[in-house]
């Protein structure tokens, strides 16, 4: 291929990881029946390692492009964050279905619940212990990765490093103290629609952490390797994005199903 | 075309104006295009700093004209981990139809 042209718009080369990707997500799914139905998880792995496979190598091809190839332009960045844009909003409609469901049941409860918020017989959790401890990670972890974005900003390669460092910490941390208190849960998802809808709830946020975490680790290696410049630097800047949103989703999840709910 | 230009310079000297017969390689025509012309030319200039020898030896790989795709471009590990893929791929495909294959005639 060349990288010369007479327009500023990346025109993509031709790719395989749209069909593997799509095999991949076939293979999942398919997965999940053959798990469900017949007790074995062995092709749900295959369609898992299929899709993670897939992912790894279009995006390391896309920054190759970006980053080697001189590809992502002006303009092409542009494009870029408009579609990250998009997706954020997709997962803020994605999270609102779940409060949806929480506010429905808690700010009506069912005579089956006996009529009152959280049922009867459900013990919530302290919103003041670990769940506030929580939130102040999180929130430093907003702290850190803005340190971080305004230190690439200025060019500053070792602070940039000191605060992504930091953030993926604090992302780990986070994650830690969640599984202890899924362990320590008095309640399961099977508990009556609380069960079902707190983790629901803070399970895919869980996930959303966990995916923010790998995305701002992979940002980290990528800066140690010298992709990132101080006007060039939009993966860094939708991992952030992303980490902000992730953020804001705890803090509404803190107030509405720990606080408030519980 | 611009070598061609700077060659004739010489002899156009006192033609006229020299940049009307040299068009530049690259121009924009449309309007979206002069748009993200003038911002990318409003964009804050930086002072050029050291690239990395590392750096400069991956922009050679990887713009080498040599008719490969970007994910074949980084070596003997990409062709490896292509092929696994395409393997697995294969592998995932001959699951499913056996799974669902099974269900059909059952």
């Amino acid at each position: 291929m060349s990288t010369h042209s007479n327009h500023p718009f990346h025109l993509v080369d031709y790719s395989p990881w749209p069909l593997t990707g799509a095999i991949g997500a076939m293979t999942t799914v398919s997965g999940m029946v053959k798990w469900f139905h017949q007790y074995d998880i062995s092709l749900f792995v295959l369609g898992n390692i299929i899709t993670i496979l897939t992912v790894y190598q279009w995006w390391r091809d896309v920054s190759r492009e970006g980053t080697y190839q001189g590809l992502h332009t002006y303009a092409v960045t542009i494009g870029l964050r408009w579609g990250m844009i998009l997706f954020i909003l997709s997962e803020v409609l994605f999270f609102v279905s779940f409060f949806w469901a929480f506010f429905h049941s808690s700010l009506s409860p069912a005579i089956e619940l006996g009529a009152s918020w959280p049922p009867m017989g459900i013990i919530s959790f302290n919103p003041f212990q670990i769940p506030l401890l929580n939130t102040a990670i999180l929130l430093a972890s907003g702290v850190t990765v803005t340190w971080a974005h305004h230190s690439l900003m200025e060019n500053n390669h070792s602070q940039t490093t000191q605060g992504l460092f930091f953030t993926v910490l604090l992302g780990i941390y986070f994650t830690i103290l969640q599984a202890y208190e899924y362990i320590e849960a008095p309640f399961t998802i099977a508990d009556s629609i609380y069960g079902s809808t707190f983790f629901m709830a803070t399970g895919f946020h869980g996930i959303h952490v966990l995916i923010g975490t790998t995305f701002l680790l992979v940002c980290l290696l990528r800066h140690l390797n010298n992709h990132f410049s101080k006007n060039h630097h939009f993966g860094f800047e939708a991992a952030a994005w992303y980490w902000h949103f992730v953020d804001v989703v705890w803090l509404f999840l803190y107030i509405t199903i720990y606080w408030w709910g519980g | 075309m611009q070598r061609n230009c700077f060659s004739l310079r010489p002899f156009l000297r006192g033609v006229g104006d020299v940049g009307a017969v040299c068009k530049p390689i690259r121009e924009f025509r449309n309007s979206a295009a002069l748009k993200y012309a003038a911002a990318a030319a409003a964009a804050p200039k930086t002072r050029p700093g050291k690239v990395p020898p590392k750096m400069v030896k991956l922009r050679k790989q990887f713009q080498a004209d040599n008719d490969l795709p970007i994910f074949l471009k980084g070596g003997s590990m990409d062709n490896i981990l292509y092929r696994l893929t395409w393997v697995l791929c294969f592998l995932g495909i001959g699951g499913d139809v056996w799974l669902w294959l099974g269900y059909i005639i059952a």
